[in-house]
């Protein structure tokens, strides 16, 4: 099973969004391009702390002007 | 009262002249008189790429510094009666133009016409200020690479902090083949990430090529990408068109450019 799991090759769409979440973020707010993982990750510990949430149905979207947290995966 | 428009990137490569031309070429099909202004000091292309450089006498920096009447740097396109351009200077750099100087200019043409076309530098230096400091509306041209949406980003950043809010993203090169692998963004993919209504998608079309290569506008050709380029001018004429299903019409043309090659 998880020979298999490590041949699905991820698509190289899937890594440039990816990666284009964390530069557009950190080009937004004018901060180092890991600020954003970090920030995702404090933002996720302190409201777990308070909501019953897992982390995979948690995304943090930044725009120039607003930080969407978004709980269940939809917006 | 004219519109000036703006047509940027960021990123250098994406299509900006190409774009430049033939939204130009398309908007005076359609009965609008247009004027295209090549912005980027030092190094002038759009001459080139609407097969113009040989009639070059004055340029944009003449008129800016009073050596030569607007009318006497502007030369009149081949086939298009109401298409014209204003030249950029080959042997000057960006700071012979002010963006004073474009505002007043810019808003002197817009008397005189229905669309106003500035082709901007790549880079956000001085030539990107010069050019929008007279526009009304820009069009920010991506392709679905990383690079040029992060740099896409960045210009609709600037644009805003500079007042111009009417944006229309236009993504180009689009690869429907790739895009179906997966291994390409899709046009939806690259509308979630930037703040800005989609305007036109143009795909990868070796028409542009043959089309640039010859000098000519691809809108005159029956190729996809003219399709394409027709569209976005009949909807900044106010028009409701809807967008190209990229993967019926490409099978379309290739079938029929199949036919005409082999007769």
């Amino acid at each position: 099973m998880k020979v298999f799991e490590e041949k699905k090759s991820v698509s190289s769409v899937s890594i440039a969004k990816d990666r284009l979440k964390t530069l557009l973020a950190s080009d937004r707010i004018k901060c180092q391009p890991d600020t954003y993982d970090i920030l995702c990750n404090e933002l996720y510990s302190t409201l777990r702390k308070y909501l019953k949430i897992s982390e995979k149905d948690f995304d943090v979207k930044i725009t120039r002007t607003k930080i969407y947290i978004t709980l269940s995966g939809e917006e | 009262m004219g519109e000036i428009i703006v047509v940027t990137s960021g990123k250098g490569g994406v299509g900006k002249t190409t774009t430049t031309a033939n939204i130009g070429a398309g908007l005076a099909e359609l009965g609008k008189k247009v004027l295209v202004i090549d912005t980027d000091l030092g190094l002038r292309n759009l001459d080139v790429v609407m097969g113009l450089e040989n009639r070059i006498v004055y340029n944009l920096v003449d008129v800016i510094e009073g050596k030569c009447r607007l009318n006497q740097a502007l030369i009149k396109d081949k086939r298009y009666e109401n298409l014209y351009l204003l030249p950029s200077a080959q042997t000057k750099d960006k700071s012979a133009v002010t963006p004073e100087q474009m505002i007043k200019l810019t808003s002197d043409l817009r008397r005189e016409y229905d669309f106003v076309l500035l082709d901007c530098p790549a880079g956000i230096e001085q030539g990107f200020q010069n050019a929008i400091s007279g526009a009304d509306k820009a069009l920010v041209i991506t392709t679905p690479e990383v690079s040029a949406i992060r740099d896409a980003d960045r210009i609709i950043g600037l644009l805003e902090a500079n007042k111009i809010r009417n944006i229309g993203l236009i993504i180009n090169k689009i690869r429907i083949e790739m895009v179906k692998r997966g291994d390409m963004m899709s046009v939806e993919d690259v509308t979630e990430i930037l703040p800005a209504d989609l305007l036109g998608i143009i795909p990868d079309d070796e028409q542009v090529v043959i089309a640039t290569n010859q000098g000519e506008p691809v809108i005159d050709m029956d190729s996809f990408a003219g399709q394409a380029y027709r569209n976005i001018c009949r909807r900044l004429t106010g028009d409701e068109i809807p967008f190209l299903n990229l993967e019926k019409s490409k099978g379309f043309f290739q079938k029929l450019t199949q036919v005409f090659h082999r007769n």
